[in-house]
C-alpha cells in the first residue's frame, strides 16, 4: 500500500520537482553540525589598553566587550565564585579588566562594575595609560549612579558599601596604593559635586546631594 | 337545591355530546392522520394534491438562528416554552402571509411538525441531507462524502429509511426531499457558498450520487406510499444523469438562482424529464452590492417576477405546466452565513459570490450575492419575550399578495390580472416608510452601537493584619470603568468600528491582574490614561484589492492558508493583553484581487502579540492556490516587551515555499522549505564535541528547514498522519498549528530533527488518537564548565547559551521522546468538540475527552531569557532546565443534562517543569467547573493543588501555591443573551495558601501563610 502511495506521489511532476529541490536543500542544511574550531585554550592578552574596542567598553550597559577579540573571557562562565578564582589567577591587569567587564555584562551589579573600574585605575597606575584613566572615571561613576546601594564582601563576609570605596578612589586613592585620577583632590571633589554627590571627610562616606 | 337532572336533561346532554363528537372527530381527522400527498398529471400539466385537494406549494425556507449564533444553534434543544414562542411568533407571521409549507435544514422533531400543522396549518418538507455536509461512516466522520463507497451508500440509505419510517405517519408531513445541492458538493471546497459550478466536470462521481438517490427513493416508497419523494438538486446540472435515474421520483426539486426569470428551466426540464418541478430555493438577496445599501425594492421585484413566472408555468396556463410551487429562500436573515464562525453578531455586508442573473447589482468580475441578506424579513433585535423579531421587508408584503392568489383558479385571466394588480409602488412606499422608521438608524454612517459600565469592589487580605513593613495587609479598593462602541460607514466601501474606554478608577487585586492596572502602572510595561482608544478596525473594499486596518482586534493565523511554518501567529487573547496594556495586533493588510489575486501583504508595528515591527508578503498560486510563497521580515526591534514574561525579540527574517497535493482521494500531502535567520550567518557559538570546546560560526545551511506531512485514510475508520520537521540551528519558524488538543512538545525553534506519527481511530461515537513524537537536536545544549587559568593560558570553559547573547539556544526544542493518547467522545459532531468555542456551543447531553501525554527529556536545556522590566532589558536565568520525565493528563467534560442546564468541567494533572527558572519537574492538580442554569445563573469553582499561578510569568519564575480555591456566582440580567453580552452582577471569593515556593510579595519570608480576596461587580451593558 505504501508503495502505491509513493508511486502516486512521484507521478506528480510538480510535486516531484519541489519535493526533490526542497529535500536536497534541506538535507544539506539539517545534517549534524560538524564545523568549527577546537578552542580548548585561549591566550591572555598582553600589554595594556592600547585602544578602546568601543567607546563605552567596560562602562554601564555596553556589551561590546563580549565581541572584543582580545577578551579571553568572552565565552567563559564569569559569575558567582568562579570570577574570584579567575581574578586571582589572571596574569595581567588588562586580563582582570576583561574579566570584570565581562562579568558585568553577564550579571550587571555594582561589584562587577567597581572591579572593572578598579582594573582600569590600576592600568593607569602601571603605565599612566590615559585611556584607562578616563575610562576608570566613567566606570566608577556608573557605580554611583546605578548601584548606589551596592555592597561587596570580604572573605569574612563583612559587607562594604561600594560607593564609599569609589569616593575613596577619587579623593584618597593612595589608601589603595593608587594614583589620583584627577590632577588634584579638589578637582576630584568638584567632579563628584558636579555629578550630584557630596563627600564627607569626617566619615569618609559619600551621599547624594538630593538626600 | 337544583338537581343535576334539571341541568343536564337527556336531550340537552345528547346535543352536547353530538357537538363534542363532531368537534372531536373533525379534529382527529384533521390532526391525527397523516396526509396523502400525490402528484396529478393530465394534458394541462402537473399538480400536487394533499388528500385529493390541489396544493400549490407557497413555501418558505425557514429557520431560527439568533444574532451571535451560527449553524450550531439548535432551537429544538431549547425549553419547550421557548420553542413554542418561536414557532407561534414566526408561523403566526407566515400564516398571515398565506404560506402553506416550509422547508428547514435542521430536522424538525416529529412533535413540532405536527404542532406547526395543527396550530398554523403549515406543512413541512422533510429534508434528510444525506451526507451533503459530511457523514459518520463506519464510525468515522467524513467531511466530504464519497458516494461511490459501498459502506457510505449503505449507511446513508439506512439513515434515510430510518427517517422515512419515523415521519411517514406524522401529520403535517408534505414530502421527503433528499440532499441539498449535493451535486455542487462534488466540486465545492467548503461549506460556504461559492460561485455556482459551470458545466458538468464530475459526471463519474455524479453517477454514483444520483444512482444512490434513486436506490434510496425506491426503497423509501415501499415504506411510505403516501408521500412524494424527490431530491434537492443544484439547478439542472447533470439533468441527463438525473433523467436516467429519476423514473421512480415524484418530481424534481431544485435550487435555482437565475435572477428574475428561471429562463429555460421549465422547458428544459420538460424536454428531459417527465416530472413536475418544485423549487426548493430561489429568491433574491436584499442588499445591493453596487450601491452598498439595503435594497428591499429589488428583492421584492425579483420575487414578484419569479412568482409571476412560476404561476404561468403551472397547471392549466397553456405553457409547460410543470411548476408545482416552491420554497422561497428565505424567511429571515442569517447573520452567521459569511465566515460562519466570525462576526456572528454583525450583519455582514460582504458579497461572497457572483451571479449575473441579478443584474440590479451585478458588475462583471465582482461579487454581488450577500449571503446574510436573503430574508423576506430582517433579523430584528430581541423582543421582550426573548425572541428575535422578524421585521418584514417589502418582499413579505409582495408575497402576501401573491400568495392570496390561487394559480389553479378556473379563470386563468383572473390569475394574471390579480398578479398585475399588485401595487408594487405602494408596497415600495410602505417599505420605505417602515425602513426610515425602524431601520435607517441601524444603517447610519456613524453610530453608537453599545457599551458598558462596570463597577468593581474588592477586599483583599494577607493572613496577618500587617505586612512585613508594618503596613496594613487588608486593603479595600473599587473600580469604575466603561466603554462605548462605535461603528462607521461613511461610504459604500469603507466601514469600521472602534471602542473608547474610560477608566475612572481601577480596583486592585492580589490575585488577578486587571485591565485597570494600567492606571496604577502595576505590572504593565507602561502607564495608561483614563481615556483610551481600546480597539479599532477599518476595511476598504475595491475592485482590485481590499485593505484592512487593525488595532487590538482578534486576528487569526494563516495555518490553513498556506502558512505551513506558522509564521503569522494568532492573536486572540485580548483580555490577556489588556492586563499588560498591550495593543496587538496593530497593522494593516492588503489583499489583492483580480490580477493580484493570491497576494496578501500585512505589515505594522505589532502584527501579532509580541512581534517586532514586521512586514509579511504571501503569494498563493497554482491550482486551488496549492503553492504558497511567504516572506517575513522584521523591520526593527520592538522597544518594549509586550508582557511581563515575553522577551524583546531579536530581528527575524524568514522565507518559505510550500505546496499542497492530493495524490489521491483521501490523501493529503504538504511539503515546505524555509530559509530563516540569515542575518545570523557568521555569528559565533560554542559547543562541546568529544570533550573539546569548539567555536563555530552560523553558516548558510544552518538557516534551512524542511517540513512535510502526509495525511491519509488508513482504513474506513482510521485517519493517519506522519510528519517530519528538520530545521537548521537558527531556522526558527512560528507557532505550529496543533491537531485537536494535542499536548506534544512542539517548538517554533530550529535546531531539530523531528519525526511524528499519529492517527485518529473512530469507533462509533468515540475517537482514539495516539501520537508519537521523536526529536533530536543538531547541536545539544551546552553544559556549564568553569574557566580555569593554566599558566599563561586560559581554559575558557563553556557556558549555557541563551538567545540574548548567542545566535540560538536549546530550549523548548530540546531532544524529546513523547507519546500521547487521547480519547474523545463526541456524539454530536455538528458541534465539533475541538472548536475554540465548543464550551459554548456543544449540545450533546454528554461529551468529553481525556488524554495523557508523557515526555522523556534526556538532555538539559540552555538558559531561558526573561524580560527584566526594571532594567528594560533581557536577562538570563543563568542555567538550563535539567533532564526530566514529565507527563500531563487533561480532560474536558461538557454536560447538557436538560434544556438550559450546561456544565463544563476541566481537569488537569501533571508533572512538569517551569518555563524559565531551572527546577526539577513537580506535580500539580487542577479542577475547574462551571455550571450555567437557565442562561441566567452561572456558578463556577476552581480547586488547584501545588499549581503555578494563573499567569505565564508565574510558571516562568516557578511561583506555586500549595492550595488555590475560587468560588463565584454570576447572575445574568438580560434574557436570551449570552454571558459575554449580558449585563450581570456577581461575587467571587478566592483563597490561596502560601509557602516558600509562592510569590514572596505575599509570602514575605514566612510572615503570611495564606491570602484571601472577595470581589463583587456590577456590569451594565447597553
Amino acid at each position: 500500500m505504501m508503495k502505491n502511495l509513493l508511486n502516486q506521489l512521484i507521478k506528480s511532476k510538480t510535486c516531484n520537482a519541489i519535493a526533490v529541490s526542497v529535500l536536497l536543500v534541506s538535507i544539506a542544511g539539517c545534517g549534524a553540525s560538524d564545523h568549527g574550531q577546537v578552542e580548548n585554550t585561549v591566550a591572555f592578552p598582553t600589554g595594556t589598553l592600547a585602544s578602546l574596542y568601543c567607546d563605552d567598553i567596560g562602562v554601564g550597559e555596553e556589551t561590546c566587550v563580549l565581541d572584543d577579540p582580545a577578551n579571553p573571557y568572552a565565552r567563559s562562565v564569569v559569575v558567582g565564585d568562579a570570577k574570584w578564582d579567575l581574578n586571582d589567577f589572571a596574569p595581567s591587569t588588562l586580563s582582570k579588566f576583561y574579566l570584570w567587564a565581562t562579568a558585568h555584562v553577564r550579571d550587571p551589579q555594582g561589584e562587577n562594575q567597581f572591579f572593572a573600574a578598579d582594573s582600569l585605575h590600576r592600568m593607569f597606575l602601571e603605565d599612566s595609560n590615559a585611556l584607562a584613566q578616563e575610562q576608570a572615571k566613567r566606570a566608577y561613576r556608573v557605580v554611583l549612579d546605578d548601584f548606589f546601594g551596592s555592597v561587596t564582601f570580604d572573605v569574612s563576609e563583612n559587607s562594604f558599601l561600594l560607593r564609599n570605596w569609589v569616593a575613596d578612589r577619587f579623593v584618597s586613592p593612595s589608601n589603595a596604593s593608587l594614583p589620583l585620577l584627577y590632577d588634584n583632590q579638589s578637582l576630584a571633589l568638584q567632579a563628584l559635586d558636579d555629578w550630584g554627590y557630596l563627600y564627607d571627610f569626617n566619615t569618609s562616606t559619600i551621599s547624594r546631594k538630593t538626600d | 337545591m337544583v338537581s343535576l337532572r334539571n341541568i343536564f336533561s337527556f336531550r340537552k346532554l345528547s346535543v352536547v355530546l353530538a357537538v363534542a363528537m363532531c368537534v372531536f372527530l373533525s379534529n382527529a381527522a384533521f390532526a391525527k392522520s397523516p396526509q396523502k400527498v400525490t402528484t396529478y398529471q393530465d394534458t394541462k400539466g402537473w399538480k400536487l394534491k394533499v388528500d385529493g385537494n390541489d396544493f400549490y406549494i407557497k413555501g418558505m425556507v425557514w429557520g431560527y438562528t439568533p444574532r451571535g449564533e451560527n449553524y450550531t444553534f439548535n432551537l429544538w434543544s431549547q425549553p419547550e416554552a421557548k420553542i413554542r414562542k418561536v414557532l407561534d411568533y414566526d408561523f403566526g407571521l407566515m400564516k398571515k402571509a398565506n404560506i402553506n409549507a416550509i422547508r428547514a435544514f435542521s430536522t424538525i422533531p416529529v412533535k413540532w411538525v405536527t404542532y406547526i400543522y395543527e396550530k398554523h396549518g403549515i406543512m413541512t418538507a422533510i429534508n434528510p441531507l444525506m451526507g451533503r455536509y459530511g457523514a459518520s461512516i463506519g464510525g468515522t466522520w467524513r467531511p466530504n462524502t464519497d458516494y461511490s463507497d459501498p459502506l457510505t451508500r449503505k449507511t446513508l440509505k439506512e439513515e434515510v429509511l430510518k427517517d422515512v419510517r419515523k415521519y411517514k405517519d406524522v401529520p403535517g408531513v408534505l414530502m421527503f426531499a433528499l440532499g441539498n445541492e449535493s451535486n455542487y458538493g462534488l466540486s465545492w471546497k467548503s461549506f460556504e457558498i461559492e460561485n455556482l459550478p459551470v458545466g458538468e466536470q464530475n459526471k463519474k462521481r455524479a453517477e454514483f450520487l444520483y444512482s444512490l438517490f434513486n436506490e434510496v427513493i425506491v426503497e423509501s416508497k415501499k415504506i411510505d406510499p403516501n408521500h412524494p419523494f424527490t431530491i434537492v438538486n443544484g439547478d439542472l446540472q447533470y439533468i441527463d444523469i438525473i433523467a436516467k435515474y429519476s423514473k421512480n421520483w415524484d418530481f424534481l426539486g431544485t435550487n435555482a438562482y437565475r435572477g428574475i426569470s428561471f429562463t429555460d428551466l421549465w422547458s428544459k426540464a420538460k424536454s428531459k424529464l417527465d416530472l413536475p418541478i418544485a423549487l426548493f430555493e430561489f429568491g433574491s438577496d436584499a442588499f445591493n452590492a453596487k450601491k452598498y445599501t439595503e435594497d428591499q425594492t429589488a428583492q421584492g421585484t425579483y420575487l414578484k417576477g419569479q412568482w409571476d413566472e412560476m404561476y404561468s408555468k403551472s397547471y392549466g396556463h397553456g405553457q409547460e405546466g410543470n411548476s408545482i410551487g416552491g420554497f422561497v429562500f428565505q424567511w429571515r436573515d442569517e447573520w452567521w452565513k459569511f465566515k460562519q464562525t466570525e462576526n456572528l453578531d454583525k450583519h455582514d455586508r460582504n458579497a461572497s459570490w457572483s451571479n449575473g442573473g441579478y443584474q440590479s447589482d451585478f458588475i462583471a468580475g465582482q461579487n454581488n450575492m450577500n449571503e446574510e441578506w436573503w430574508g423576506i424579513t430582517r433579523l430584528g433585535p430581541l423582543g421582550a419575550d426573548g425572541i428575535h423579531t422578524a421585521e418584514p421587508r417589502m418582499a413579505y408584503d409582495v408575497l402576501t399578495q401573491v400568495w392570496k392568489i390561487n394559480p389553479y383558479a378556473a379563470n386563468k385571466a383572473s390569475v394574471a390580472q390579480a398578479l398585475r394588480s399588485i401595487d408594487m409602488k405602494a408596497l415600495a412606499a410602505k417599505s420605505e416608510k417602515r425602513y426610515s422608521q425602524q431601520i435607517a438608524k441601524e444603517n447610519a454612517k456613524f453610530k453608537v452601537v453599545g457599551g458598558n459600565v462596570k463597577v468593581d469592589l474588592r477586599g483583599t487580605a494577607l493572613s496577618d493584619r500587617r505586612d512585613i513593613n508594618g503596613d496594613s495587609a487588608i486593603n479595600y479598593s473599587h473600580g469604575l470603568m466603561g466603554n462605548i462602541d462605535f461603528e462607521f460607514q461613511p461610504t459604500r466601501n469603507l466601514e469600521g468600528n472602534f471602542t473608547v474606554n474610560i477608566a475612572v478608577d481601577a480596583a486592585e487585586s492580589n490575585f488577578e491582574k486587571l485591565y485597570g492596572d494600567r492606571l496604577n502602572n502595576d505590572g504593565l510595561t507602561n502607564g495608561g490614561d483614563n481615556v483610551e482608544l481600546y480597539d479599532f478596525e477599518v476595511s476598504f473594499t475595491s475592485e482590485g484589492y481590499d485593505l484592512f486596518g487593525f488595532y487590538h482586534v482578534p486576528r487569526y493565523h494563516w495555518g490553513d492558508k498556506g502558512d505551513f511554518f506558522g509564521l503569522l501567529r494568532e492573536t486572540t487573547d485580548m483580555e490577556g493583553q489588556d492586563i499588560w496594556n498591550s495593543k496587538a495586533p496593530f497593522g494593516a493588510e492588503f489583499v489583492g484581487k483580480k490580477g493580484l489575486d493570491g497576494l496578501t501583504i500585512v505589515a505594522g508595528p505589532e502584527i501579532y502579540w509580541g512581534a517586532n515591527p514586521k512586514a509579511m508578503l504571501k503569494y498563493q498560486f497554482g491550482k486551488d492556490k496549492q503553492f504558497s510563497f511567504i516572506h517575513s521580515e522584521d523591520l526593527s526591534v520592538s522597544e518594549e516587551s509586550g508582557t511581563g514574561t515575553q522577551v524583546k525579540g531579536k530581528k527575524a527574517r524568514q522565507t518559505t515555499l510550500q505546496a499542497n497535493f492530493q495524490p489521491r482521494p483521501g490523501m493529503d500531502f504538504r511539503i515546505g522549505g524555509m530559509i530563516s535567520g540569515t542575518h545570523k550567518i557568521g555569528e559565533k557559538y560554542d559547543r562541546v564535541h568529544n570533550g573539546d570546546i569548539v567555536e563555530a560560526k552560523v553558516e548558510w545551511r544552518d538557516t534551512l528547514a524542511l517540513k512535510a506531512k502526509l495525511d491519509w485514510d488508513a482504513a474506513s475508520n482510521i485517519r493517519a498522519y506522519t510528519a517530519i520537521n528538520f530545521a537548521g540551528v537558527v531556522a526558527d519558524s512560528g507557532d505550529p498549528v496543533r491537531d485537536q488538543a494535542t499536548q506534544l512538545p512542539y517548538s517554533s525553534l530550529g535546531n531539530k530533527r523531528e519525526f511524528e506519527l499519529g492517527m485518529h481511530v473512530n469507533r462509533g461515537l468515540y475517537t482514539i488518537s495516539p501520537r508519537l513524537l521523536y526529536r533530536d537536536n543538531i547541536v545539544d545544549a551546552n553544559p556549564i564548565i568553569n574557566a580555569v587559568t593554566v599558566g599563561t593560558v586560559l581554559s575558557p570553559g563553556i557556558d549555557v547559551r541563551n538567545t540574548e547573547d548567542d545566535p540560538f539556544a536549546v530550549l523548548g526544542n530540546r531532544a524529546a521522546q513523547s507519546a500521547e493518547i487521547y480519547l474523545t467522545y463526541d456524539p454530536t459532531p455538528g458541534t465539533y468538540f475541538y472548536n475554540w468555542d465548543n464550551d459554548l456551543r456543544e449540545d450533546a447531553k454528554f461529551a468529553f475527552n481525556v488524554g495523557l501525554t508523557a515526555t522523556h527529556y534526556d538532555q538539559a536545556t540552555d538558559a531561558a531569557v526573561f524580560y527584566f522590566k526594571d532594567g528594560e532589558r533581557n536577562a538570563t536565568f543563568g542555567a538550563g532546565q535539567p533532564a526530566a520525565d514529565v507527563w500531563l493528563l487533561k480532560s474536558k467534560m461538557v454536560f447538557n443534562p436538560r434544556a438550559r442546564l450546561k456544565s463544563v468541567v476541566n481537569i488537569e494533572a501533571g508533572k512538569q517543569q517551569p518555563s524559565g527558572k531551572p527546577a526539577a519537574a513537580s506535580e500539580y492538580y487542577s479542577l475547574q467547573g462551571k455550571l450555567i442554569l437557565n442562561n441566567e445563573h452561572i456558578f463556577s469553582a476552581t480547586v488547584k493543588k501545588d499549581a503555578w499561578g494563573s499567569y505565564d510569568y508565574e510558571r516562568q519564575f516557578n511561583l506555586k501555591y500549595p492550595e488555590h480555591l475560587e468560588l463565584s456566582y454570576t447572575k445574568l440580567l438580560n434574557k436570551g443573551v449570552s454571558e459575554s453580552k449580558s449585563s450581570k452582577v456577581g461575587i467571587k471569593a478566592l483563597y490561596r495558601s502560601l509557602d516558600e515556593n509562592s510569590d514572596n510579595k505575599y509570602y514575605q519570608d514566612g510572615a503570611h501563610d495564606h491570602m484571601v480576596e472577595i470581589q463583587t461587580f456590577l456590569e451594565y451593558k447597553f
